[in-house]
C-alpha cells in the first residue's frame, strides 16, 4: 500500500489505532464484527439472523446474505472469513452452521443443522473445507466438514474422553494454535482448558487444565501463538504464556496477568491481542456504565488507552493489522465504530522541495549546499540514474507494517442489478 | 445587506464625470457609448451587460433587472426596507442549445420551428426512420395538457419486431443468453422452489397441530382429574407440554397410541423429544416457520425482481435494435471510403 | 526480431467532424470500447462484431474506464457528466458534479470507487454502488487531463494536470501526498510543460508521465526521482494529449515497452530498460493525432482523432 509509503513512518507505524474514526449506522441489531483478511471488508451478525457486508472503502453496504432466501432467522453468533476471502461461515442460535460464496451471497452454499443452537464457529485452515463449532450443552467441540454435497460431522474428543467423561462442563469456546494449526485449545462452563492435537491416526487430549471455577467466554490466542488470554464470568481476563513444543508433546501455560475492573467489578464482553506477539490486549465492558474500550500493555499489564467515542455499550471487538483498524458494536443502536491510525494531511506534500518543520529553527548551511556544481557531473548523475536495473511488474511481498501481501485477496462482485433495484424504487 | 460580487467597485453616486459633466451610467461610471445596456428596475440607472459580467447572449431572458447595488441592498428598494433583497429574474430560454430566445407561452421553446428541430435532434439519436420530428411535435403540441403529453412515452421504447429485420431481431434479442438466464430464473422459483417450500410449510402446520392434539390429550386429562382435588394444583400444571421436537416432521402414530405409549419420565419417544422445559430445542416450532415464512418472502421479492429485470433487458436490446438499425441504414448511404482495411462487420 | 503487426481495423466509416478520442481494451482483453459522439462501440477482437451503447451523454466524450469485472463502461463527457453504463442492463448512474467537461476516468482494481478528472482543475471519488460523490481533491490550478489508480494498489491516485504538476493522492483520505514536478525550477508564471498522461506501472511502483511536449518520463514516485526518459529529438508545445500505454509481452521476449501516439499520427515503441526504439509505425493514421493507445494481453490498440483505429498484435516473425 503505497500510500503509507509516502507519509511520516512515525504515524504511520503506531501499533494501535486511536481515534474514533467512522461510526457505520447499521439499521438493525448487530451481535459480532469481523473484518476480511485485509481489512477492506466488514461481516456485519445481527440480533434477526441477518449478515450485512459493509464495504470499508465506502462505508456503505454491499450486501446481505441470504437476501434472496436461506438467511438465518436467529442471532448470528460467530463469523468467520475464509482464509481465501471468498467464503464466509455462520453459526446461529437458529441451530444452522452455514457455509456462504461471496460469488454469490443471495444463498447460502451449504448448511448444516444440529438440534440445539449453536455458539463459536471458525474455518479450520488445515483443511479447507472443515469448520469446528461449539453447540449447547454439548460436552465436545464439533469438526464439521462441508467438502461434499451432505455435509458431516463428528465431535471433537477422544476414545478415553468419551469412556471417562469426568465432569469438565461444555465446550464453550475454542481456538487454532496459528502455528502448529492441528493444535486446538477448547475451554469449558467450568473452567477448563484442553489441549487437543489432530492427526492422521485421530484425535488426541494431550493436556487439559483448570484456570477458573467459571465458564470461559472468550479464548484468544496471539499470533506468534506465544500467548493466550481467556476471558470468564469471574469477571476477570487471565493471560498466560505459552509454550509448545514442536512435536505437540509438551505444553506449559503460566500465568502472567490477570484483568480485573477493581472499581466497578465488571464483567468484560469481548477481548481481542493484537498482532505478531500480542503487545496489547483490548477489551470491552459488560453493563451499561462503561462506553470504552480498553487497551491493556501485555508485558506489564497496565492500562496504556482508553478508546473512547460511544455513549453505548459495547459488545464484540475485531482488529485488522493490515487497516489498523478497531471495530466494535454498540449494544443499543446496533452501530459499529472504527478506530484507526489517523494521519494529518502535510502541506508540505503539495509543495516540492519544502519541508515542515515542528518550530523555527536557524537555518545551517550545509556544506556544499552553495558549491558550484559542474554541469557535466550533473548530467553524469542523473544518467546514471537511468541506468539502475528497473523492474515494472514484480509486486511487492510485504507492506511497510509488516503484513504479507502475497496471500489471496478476493473482491465481492458488485452486484449491478441490486443498483437497478433501488434505482426503480427511488423512481416508484 | 448582502455583499457585493468581488468584481464590483463600491458604490458611488456619482451622476456625471468632473471633467466633461457627460452623464455616466453604471458601475464603470463611463458615459453612453452605444454598448449594450440594460436597466435597473430597482435605482433605474443603466449598466453595460459587458461590466455586468453577463454576456450579450442574454439580452433577451431579462425579465425583471436589479443592478448589484440593489442586489445587495445599497440602493433601490432594498435599502428602504429590511424585507427581501431584489434578485434579477430570468426569462426561461428555449430548449435548443444555441437558441437565446424566451420561450413563448406554455412552452419549452420559443418557436414551433425549435421545437421541432430539438426533438428532431433527440429522435435521430433514439429513433428509427419511421416517426419524424415534425409529427411528433405536433402530437405533443396538439396534446395541449401536461397528462396526455406523459402518456405519449408511457409505453417505452417502441418495442422490436422480427418482421422489421429477422437476423438482427434473432441474433440480438431471440439467442440473447442474459434474457434467457432471466427467465429460466423465474420458471425454477415458480415451478420448483416456491411449491418444495409450500409443502414444507404444511407439514410444518400438521405436524404443529397433531403436537397441540397430543398436549392436550395428555395433559388436559392430567388436570381434569386433578382439577376435582385442587383449583390451585390445576393453575401449576396448566402450562405443562411436552417439547415435542422430532428432526423428521412426519406424523409417527395417532393421537391416541402416542398418549397411550406416553410415560412421564421418558425422554424420548418415536424420536420425539418428551422433555417438559426443553431448554436445548426452545422454540423450535417459531424459529422453523419463521425460517420457513422468510423463504417465501424472499422468493416472492426475487420474482418480483426478475421480472423488472426482463423488462430492463428488454428495454435495453430494443433500443440496441433500433440503434443498429439506423446505423445501418447510414452506412448505406454512406460514401466509402477508399482505403478499406477490414469492414467492421454490423451484425 | 518481435514487433507489432497491424492485425485488423476497426472502425470501417467513422463519422466526419466528430472527434474520436479514446479507445479501451476490456481487462479480459476480448472487446474494444470505442468513444463514437454520444455512443460507445464496442469491438469483438475475434468475430469482428460491433455492438452500440447508447449513452444519455448530450456532448461528446473524452475518457471511458472499463469497470474491472468487464460488465459495466464509465463515460466522461464534455456535458460535464459522467454515465456509468451496465453492458446488458443500460445507465446505472449519470453522475452530476462537476463544473466543466470530465477529462478523464479511472476505476480502482475492486471496481468500488470510480474517479474522475475535470477541466475544474478538481478530482472526484464516486461511490459506484449508490452513484453518490464521496470527496473531492482540489489541489490543482489548471485542468487536470489525466489520472491512474495502480491496480495492486487502490490506496492511492495519481493525477496530471495542465499546471505541470503531478500529484499523488490517498484514496481514502483526499490528501496530497507527493508532489512530482517536470522540472526542478518549477514556477507557474514562466510558463510550464503541461502534464498530458500519467500511468503506473503493472507493480504500482513506478510512474510514467507524458507531458504536452512529448516527452515520456518514467518516475520512482516514492524517492521523487526520473528514471528514465524517452524523448523525440526537439519538439514544441503540442495541441493534443497524445495517448500512451505501457506493453506487457506476454511472452517475456524483451522488457516492457514503452508505447507512445503522436500528432503526426505515428506511434513510438521503446523498450523500458534500455530505452532503445525498436518500432516506429508511421504509414498509418494518415497524420491524424494518435490520441489513445490501450495494450492488453499480446494487443495494441491504436485510434486517432479522424476515427482510424487500428488492432496490433505483437508477434515474433
Amino acid at each position: 500500500m503505497a500510500n503509507l509509503l509516502l507519509q511520516d513512518p512515525f504515524s504511520v507505524l503506531k501499533e494501535f489505532p486511536e481515534k474514533l474514526s467512522q461510526v457505520i449506522e447499521t439499521p438493525l441489531q448487530s451481535s459480532c464484527v469481523k473484518f476480511s483478511l485485509y481489512g477492506d471488508y466488514l461481516a456485519v451478525g445481527c440480533s434477526n439472523g441477518a449478515i450485512i457486508i459493509y464495504d470499508m472503502d465506502t462505508g456503505n453496504p454491499i450486501t446481505m446474505l441470504g437476501n434472496r432466501g436461506g438467511s438465518h432467522v436467529r442471532s448470528i453468533q460467530s463469523l468467520d472469513w475464509s482464509s481465501s476471502g471468498r467464503y464466509l461461515v455462520s453459526s446461529s442460535r437458529d441451530w444452522y452452521v452455514k457455509v456462504w460464496d461471496l460469488r454469490s451471497p443471495g444463498h447460502p452454499l451449504k448448511q448444516m443443522k444440529f438440534n440445539s443452537p449453536l455458539w463459536n464457529c471458525r474455518w479450520n485452515n488445515l483443511n479447507p473445507w472443515q469448520c469446528i463449532a461449539t453447540a449447547f450443552e454439548q460436552t465436545n467441540a464439533l469438526l464439521i466438514d462441508f467438502q461434499h454435497d451432505i455435509p458431516s460431522f463428528k465431535k471433537l474428543c477422544c476414545i478415553e474422553e468419551n469412556a471417562n467423561s469426568g465432569d469438565y462442563g461444555h465446550t464453550l469456546v475454542f481456538c487454532i494454535h496459528p502455528r502448529y494449526q492441528n493444535l486446538i485449545l477448547t475451554g469449558t462452563s467450568k473452567g477448563w482448558i484442553k489441549f487437543y492435537k489432530m492427526n492422521n491416526d485421530g484425535i488426541f487430549l494431550i493436556q487439559q487444565e483448570k484456570f477458573a471455577n467459571s465458564n470461559a467466554k472468550h479464548m484468544i490466542i496471539s499470533q506468534a501463538g506465544d500467548k493466550i488470554a481467556v476471558n470468564s464470568s469471574d469477571r476477570t481476563i487471565r493471560q498466560y504464556s505459552l509454550e509448545v513444543s514442536s512435536d505437540l508433546s509438551v505444553i506449559r501455560l503460566s500465568l502472567e496477568h490477570k484483568y480485573q475492573d477493581v472499581i466497578n467489578k465488571l464483567q468484560w464482553n469481548s477481548i481481542f491481542f493484537s498482532n505478531n506477539s500480542a503487545e496489547y490486549l483490548v477489551a470491552s465492558t459488560h453493563g451499561s456504565s462503561a462506553h470504552e474500550l480498553y487497551l491493556w500493555e501485555t508485558n506489564t499489564g497496565t492500562l496504556v488507552r482508553v478508546l473512547e467515542g460511544p455513549e453505548e455499550e459495547l459488545l464484540d471487538i475485531d482488529w485488522n493489522f493490515y487497516s489498523m483498524c478497531i471495530a466494535s458494536n454498540g449494544l443499543e443502536t446496533g452501530n459499529v465504530y472504527v478506530w484507526s491510525i489517523v494521519i494529518p494531511p502535510k502541506w508540505s506534500a503539495l509543495a516540492p522541495d519544502f519541508e515542515e518543520i515542528e518550530e523555527n529553527v536557524e537555518y545551517q548551511e550545509k556544506e556544499d549546499e552553495f558549491d558550484q556544481v559542474d554541469e557535466l557531473e550533473q548530467q553524469q548523475e542523473l544518467d546514471q540514474a537511468e541506468e539502475v536495473l528497473i523492474d515494472l511488474k514484480t509486486k511487492e511481498d510485504f507492506d511497510v507494517r509488516g503484513n504479507d501481501l502475497t496471500l489471496p485477496r478476493f473482491i465481492i462482485p458488485i452486484n449491478y442489478e441490486d443498483i437497478l433495484m433501488i434505482k426503480r424504487w427511488e423512481r416508484l | 445587506m448582502n455583499e457585493l460580487p468581488e468584481w464590483c467597485p463600491p458604490y458611488s453616486s456619482q451622476k456625471r464625470d468632473i471633467s466633461t459633466n457627460e452623464e455616466v451610467y453604471c458601475i464603470c461610471k463611463k458615459p453612453d457609448g452605444g454598448e449594450l445596456m440594460v436597466g435597473c428596475d430597482g435605482c433605474d440607472d443603466w449598466f453595460h451587460f459587458s461590466c455586468l459580467k453577463i454576456s450579450s447572449n442574454y439580452k433577451e431572458l431579462v425579465f425583471s433587472f436589479f443592478c448589484p447595488y440593489c442586489q445587495a441592498g445599497i440602493t433601490g428598494p432594498g435599502s428602504l426596507s429590511s424585507g427581501n433583497l431584489p434578485k434579477t429574474i430570468w426569462k426561461r430560454k428555449c430548449r435548443l442549445h444555441s437558441c437565446y430566445k424566451p420561450c413563448s407561452e406554455n412552452s419549452k421553446y420559443c418557436s414551433e420551428q425549435h421545437a421541432e428541430e430539438y426533438i428532431g435532434g433527440v429522435l435521430r439519436r433514439v429513433e428509427s426512420k419511421e416517426r419524424n420530428s415534425v409529427s411528433l411535435t405536433r402530437q405533443m403540441l396538439e396534446a395541449g395538457d401536461l397528462s396526455k403529453i406523459q402518456l405519449l412515452g408511457k409505453q417505452g421504447i417502441p418495442p422490436a419486431t422480427r418482421e422489421q429485420n429477422s437476423d438482427l431481431y434473432d441474433s440480438l434479442i431471440g439467442r440473447d443468453k442474459k434474457l434467457k438466464e432471466l427467465r429460466e430464473e423465474q420458471e425454477i422459483i415458480a415451478k420448483k422452489e416456491m411449491p418444495r417450500i409450500e409443502q414444507e410449510m404444511k407439514a410444518l402446520k400438521e405436524y404443529s397441530e397433531w403436537l397441540k392434539a397430543v398436549n392436550s390429550r395428555l395433559f388436559d386429562s392430567v388436570e381434569e382429574a386433578v382439577s376435582r382435588k385442587s383449583q390451585k394444583k390445576k393453575k401449576a400444571l396448566k402450562r405443562k407440554s411436552i417439547c415435542g421436537y422430532r428432526s423428521q416432521l412426519t406424523i409417527p402414530c395417532s393421537v391416541e397410541d402416542f398418549s397411550a405409549q406416553f410415560q412421564e419420565d421418558v425422554e424420548e419417544l418415536h424420536d420425539i423429544c418428551c422433555r417438559m422445559r426443553c431448554s436445548r430445542h426452545q422454540d423450535w416450532a417459531g424459529t422453523m416457520q419463521d425460517a420457513l415464512q422468510f423463504q417465501i418472502e424472499s422468493f416472492e421479492t426475487s420474482s418480483q425482481r426478475l421480472a423488472l429485470l426482463v423488462k430492463i433487458r428488454e428495454d435495453q436490446l430494443n433500443s440496441q435494435f433500433h440503434e443498429q438499425m439506423q446505423r445501418t441504414a447510414d452506412l448505406q448511404h454512406a460514401p466509402r471510403t477508399e482505403e478499406r482495411v477490414q469492414v467492421a462487420q454490423l451484425t | 526480431m518481435a514487433r507489432f503487426k497491424l492485425k485488423t481495423g476497426v472502425l470501417d466509416n467513422p463519422k466526419s467532424g466528430v472527434p474520436y478520442t479514446c479507445a479501451k481494451f476490456s481487462p479480459q482483453g476480448d472487446v474494444v470500447a470505442l468513444c463514437d459522439d454520444t455512443d460507445v462501440l464496442l469491438y469483438n477482437i475475434e468475430s469482428g462484431k460491433v455492438s452500440i451503447v447508447s449513452t444519455t451523454h448530450g456532448e461528446p466524450m473524452s475518457d471511458l474506464c472499463w469497470s474491472p469485472d468487464s460488465k459495466c463502461i464509465a463515460t466522461a463527457s464534455d456535458d460535464f457528466t459522467i454515465s456509468i453504463m451496465h453492458i446488458e442492463y443500460g445507465e446505472l448512474h449519470h453522475l452530476v458534479g462537476h463544473t466543466a467537461p470530465v477529462t478523464a476516468l479511472a476505476y480502482t482494481s475492486k471496481g468500488n470507487l470510480l474517479c474522475s478528472a475535470s477541466m475544474d482543475e478538481s478530482i472526484k471519488v464516486w461511490d459506484v454502488l449508490t452513484g453518490t460523490l464521496l470527496r473531492t481533491m482540489s489541489a490543482h490550478s489548471e485542468p487536470v487531463v489525466s489520472i491512474d489508480i495502480p491496480h495492486c494498489d487502490p490506496s492511492i491516485i495519481s493525477s496530471g494536470s495542465y499546471d505541470g504538476l503531478i500529484r499523488i493522492f490517498d484514496t481514502a483520505t483526499g490528501h496530497c501526498l507527493k508532489t512530482l514536478t517536470y522540472d526542478k525550477d518549477w514556477q507557474s508564471e514562466n510558463g510550464v510543460v503541461p502534464i498530458s498522461q500519467v500511468k503506473f506501472s503493472f507493480n504500482g511502483r513506478y510512474l510514467l508521465v507524458k507531458s504536452l511536449d512529448g516527452v515520456l518520463k518514467l518516475w520512482d514516485f516514492v524517492q521523487g526521482r526520473v528514471i528514465r526518459t524517452f524523448k523525440l529529438g526537439d519538439s514544441n508545445q503540442l495541441r493534443y494529449s497524445c495517448g500512451m500505454d505501457i506493453f506487457y509481452p506476454p511472452d517475456e521476449s524483451t522488457a516492457p515497452l514503452v508505447v507512445s501516439g503522436t500528432e503526426q499520427g505515428d506511434i513510438y515503441v521503446w523498450n523500458c530498460q534500455n530505452k532503445q526504439l525498436l518500432q516506429h509505425i508511421q504509414d498509418k493514421h494518415r497524420a491524424s493525432p494518435v490520441m489513445s493507445i490501450s495494450c492488453r494481453n499480446s494487443y495494441m490498440c491504436s485510434l486517432s482523432l479522424n476515427g482510424e483505429c487500428y488492432i496490433w498484435e505483437w508477434t515474433n516473425e
